[in-house]
């Protein structure tokens, strides 16, 4: 395999000068540090982008070669561990991640298509940062972290919760390189449940999307921690912290559970654009909030 | 421009063209290998789909530099012994298709799904070629072709 | 390669036993196997890379195109402009409002203004790009309100308005004071693509004895070669129009789309030159159906009995007629659905606009037309709390009745029987409807 390349192009395609397909870490960084490219994985997003020239880059580096960066791994009891180019097919097709993170496997399943989701990663979903992406919520709600290189040497891990700025912008340093995320293992007392509304069932981009979890209290059967999570109706997914307060120390009932998405709906505040008004985001918000939640205990008290 | 072999269909093509250039076009343009068709170039269609180590992907927006040391199947490779594929007798003799320009995409992710799972089910079919648009047929022929390719009953 | 076997039996004797059994389509297996080739799929010796630059822009006036940096785009073999036709530059399926390439004034953001050939489809790309329009914006319009507005300017000489058409029938006072209910309502549809499988494509070259040849990927090849032929100045025999294996068209292809480019492209480089639409040039480019504005006012009697129809259909046709008059015009004739009208007054008004074109797609004006008679039939039976399955039985054109526009029905007149079939499938399968 050939490791490391960087070669000016004669005719340029797409306007790129520099491909990179690095072998370790150390070498990706310092391929990146110098400015001469993107990261790419899947290319789902980015080659897109340059097909659209929305954007340019001096080249591209293709991080897929990097060691253990496709690899996912579980153990039941020790949560999930996937590293960042893993394409969303290879999780999706795992009874061992889909039984027991049933929000992460919704979020997945509605991903583009069969095919994109063969190319498409989890690193680049989050790593693009859009507000609609739909692995974020159904992975806020599983409180999963993530791992990635920070200034200088060394790694730095946070909540996926933590991890976006704004539409299209993360923490990540433009020279970083996200490496993995770890998802605990979820509680047996637990459930979650991702829904997003489109007008068409595959290949589209979700107008709203929600996600949320509900663990219970054994013994009083009340609620003893409640995480509702959205896209697209911010610059990043956001949580709806109000609504899951209503929730807690409560016995979910569907009254209550009514109530929590319609103060999910009143907290949020979407903007208008060609896939929906704000007004029309809100009254999905408690639709698909409402929805999640009755299903996320349905599981919880399996 | 960079030397690539690359192996589709059992057998290794030697091209160059730059990292950067799609499969999709290398394959038309350069080998001409030209069953897979070209609907949008962003992914949206599945007119595109090969197999790449047998899963179904979209060669519009794969890299050629991705495919290297890996395996490619096109609409090309289906038949065998000179025989038309199962699935390709039955969309022909079943109404699935019209225009034909989605076809190869349809059938490459049937074929992929048959690999997988033999026996699905009509929801699994739909699943798997949920990614690959047609415009003539609205489906419901395409679907009872590929239960007729899988044996199993046409509702 | 095997055939897949026929589906034959030994009833099949008489020269019209093929009606009513599943026959395999002829071209069904190579396509099938990957083999049909489609314009994008061929390529000859020497050919070259076409691209268009649209004007981007609804409508202007042309100052100046400066071409000078994407001549110099190495691989570029033509930069062409509206003064490179040899002929006139001007076509169109019913009237000649169409250019070739944009020469006074830009009339909608999808005219061409400039072609390129190059060696790569990348050079052509990166030569449109570098092509630098002096482009001074005009009012658009850009709505039907706006091409109704007396103070637009026209678009073409002649005005907004391109046609008016009228269906006349019985009394429309009496069928109004004949009305125990009357529903008034304004309807719009949107601009919708035909979104074909495979983009607008056609291939030109010049054949040994001098024959312009265009591959193309067309509903028309004898249409196309009508308008081809005067735009580059050849005579009809100089010029042959093949018509390729199509991906798809549902009306789109009707049109000249990349046929004229291709052969003035053909013609002066000398080489083959293929032009195949990007999905983004084929979106932006091609005809598309019409948005429609409709104001129905629709009348009834207690007992569900219609009697009236008094609409007006405002069509958007967009920068260029295409097929929109006819269209249009087919949407005021079936206004009135498949039912019986004693009373109608029906006006249509074909406007252009400074929108994208629309033209034929798959219904040709029936469509919108039926959006709004049907939605004006539930709100009467609403109205009426009649079913809306059975304000439909009361008014359903029956063999001796007549449509609006006079054609009388005969024994092919199936509109009761399929109101009876969605009745009795409603009700084996326990459906209601949502409202009344
Ligand atoms: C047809 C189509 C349908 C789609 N449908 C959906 C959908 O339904 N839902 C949805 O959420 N998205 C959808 N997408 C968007 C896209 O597929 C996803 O965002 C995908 O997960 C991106 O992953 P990737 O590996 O292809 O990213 P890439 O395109 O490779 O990269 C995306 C971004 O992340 C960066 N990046 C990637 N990996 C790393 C890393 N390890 N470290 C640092 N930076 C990195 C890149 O620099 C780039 O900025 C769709 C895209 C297409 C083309
Ligand atoms: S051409 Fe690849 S998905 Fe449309
Ligand atoms: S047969 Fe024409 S698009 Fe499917």
């Amino acid at each position: 395999m050939t490791p490391f390349r960087a070669h000016p192009i004669l005719s340029p395609v797409l306007g790129l000068e520099g491909y990179y397909e690095p072998a370790s870490i150390d070498e990706a960084l310092d391929i990146l540090r110098r400015g001469n490219g993107k990261p790419f994985a899947g290319g789902t997003d980015v080659i897109i982008n340059l097909r659209r020239r929305t954007v340019t880059y001096k080249g591209l580096v293709n991080i897929k070669r990097l060691p253990g960066i496709a690899d996912w791994s579980t153990e039941p009891g020790e949560g999930l561990h996937i590293g960042a180019a893993t394409p969303f097919r290879d999780l999706e097709s795992s009874p061992s991640v889909t039984q027991r993170y049933s929000a992460l496997a919704e979020s997945i399943r509605v991903i583009g298509s069969v095919q994109l989701r063969n190319m498409a990663t989890i690193g680049g979903n989050l790593c693009n940062a859009s507000p609609a992406a739909d692995s974020a919520p159904a992975l806020i709600v599983s409180k999963a972290t993530v791992t990635f290189t920070g200034n200088g040497d060394g790694t730095r891990s946070c909540l996926v919760e933590q991890f976006f700025s704004g539409p299209g912008r993360s923490i990540l340093d433009p020279d970083g390189l996200l490496l993995s995320l770890e998802i605990p293992e979820p509680e047996s007392n637990s459930g979650d449940c991702f829904q997003r509304f489109t007008p068409r069932g595959a290949l589209d981009i979700a107008v709203v999307s929600a996600a949320s979890r509900i663990t219970l209290d054994r013994s009083s059967g009340r609620v003893q921690e409640a995480v509702i999570a959205l896209g697209a109706v911010a610059p990043t997914p956001v949580r709806a912290g109000k609504a899951e307060e209503v929730l807690v120390g409560h016995e979910p009932t569907p009254d209550l559970m009514a109530q929590a998405a319609k103060i999910a709906k009143e907290e949020c505040n979407p903007i208008s654009d060609i896939r929906g008004s704000a007004s029309y985001r809100q009254a999905l918000v408690e639709v698909l909030v409402r929805r999640t939640l009755e299903q996320a205990l349905e599981r919880a008290q399996r | 421009m960079e030397h690539y072999s690359l192996k589709i269909n059992g057998n290794v093509y030697e091209t160059d063209a730059e990292p950067f250039e799609s499969l999709l076009d290398v394959l038309r343009e350069k080998l001409r290998l030209t069953g897979s068709k070209k609907g949008c170039d962003e992914g949206e269609c599945g007119s595109c789909t090969v197999l790449l180590d047998g899963k179904p992907v979209l060669s519009c927006i794969l890299l050629v530099s991705d495919v290297r040391e890996k395996e490619v199947l096109t609409i090309e490779g289906l038949p065998q012994g000179g025989e038309p594929h199962p699935i390709q007798v039955e969309m022909t003799e079943r109404g699935g298709i019209q225009c034909g320009y989605c076809t190869p995409g349809i059938i490459m992710s049937a074929y992929a799904l048959l690999q997988e799972n033999p026996r699905p089910s009509e929801d699994e079919i739909r699943f798997a070629i949920a990614g690959n648009i047609c415009r003539c047929t609205g489906y419901s022929k395409i679907v009872e072709a590929l239960q007729a390719a899988a044996g199993t009953p046409i509702r | 390669m095997a055939q897949p076997e026929q589906v034959t039996s030994a009833a099949q004797s008489g020269p019209y036993d093929w009606i009513g059994s599943s026959v395999p389509k002829v071209d069904a297996l190579d396509k099938a196997l990957g083999i049909t080739q489609y314009v994008g799929d061929m390529q000859m010796p020497g050919m070259l890379h076409a691209r268009i630059r649209w004007s981007g822009v609804p409508h202007a006036v042309i100052r100046g195109i400066d071409t000078s940096d994407a001549e110099k785009v190495p691989g570029v073999r033509a930069v062409l402009t509206a003064g490179d036709i040899p002929g006139v530059n001007r076509y169109g399926l019913a009237v000649q409002d169409q250019r070739v390439l944009a020469d006074d004034k830009v009339r909608s953001a999808a005219d061409p203004v400039a072609l390129v050939a190059a060696e790569t489809e990348q050079a052509a790309e990166e030569a449109i790009n570098k092509i630098k329009l002096d482009l001074e914006p005009l009012r658009p319009v850009l709505s039907i309100e706006d091409a109704l507005d007396p103070t637009a300017p026209a678009i073409h000489e002649g005005g907004n308005l391109f046609a008016r058409t009228t269906v006349r029938k019985g009394d429309l006072d009496q069928g109004v004071r004949d009305s125990d209910v009357i529903v008034e309502t304004t309807y719009r549809t949107h601009l919708m693509d035909h979104m074909a499988m495979e983009t607008e494509s056609s291939l030109a070259y010049m054949d040994p004895t001098g024959v312009l040849t265009i591959i193309t990927s067309t509903q028309y090849p004898y249409r196309d070669r009508r308008q081809i032929a005067p735009a580059l100045n050849l005579s009809m025999n100089k010029v042959r129009v093949v018509q390729a294996p199509i991906g798809g068209g549902f009306g789109r292809k009707d049109d000249i789309t990349s046929e004229i480019h291709a052969g003035l492209l053909a013609l002066k480089t000398h080489r083959p030159v293929r032009l195949i639409y990007t999905r983004q040039d084929s979106l932006i480019a091609n005809t598309k159906r019409h948005p429609m504005l409709m104001k129905f006012r629709t009348g009834a009697r207690s007992d569900g009995r219609l009697t009236f129809v008094d609409a007006d259909i405002y069509g958007d046709t967009g920068a260029y007629l295409s097929l929109g008059a006819f269209v249009i015009k087919k949407a005021g004739i079936h206004a009135c659905g498949p039912y019986d009208v004693p009373n109608i007054r029906v006006d249509t008004h074909t406007l252009y606009t400074n929108n994208l074109s629309s033209g034929a797609m798959r219904g040709f004006g029936v469509l919108q037309a039926a959006m709004a008679h049907e939605s004006q039939m539930d709100q009467l039976a609403h109205r009426l709390g009649i079913s809306p399955i059975d304000i439909r039985l009361i008014n359903t054109l029956k063999p001796g009745l007549a449509t609006g526009t006079g054609q009388v029905m005969d024994e092919g007149c199936g509109i009761e029987a399929t109101v009876l079939r969605i009745k009795e499938y409603m009700e084996s399968h326990d459906l209601r409807f949502a409202r009344s």
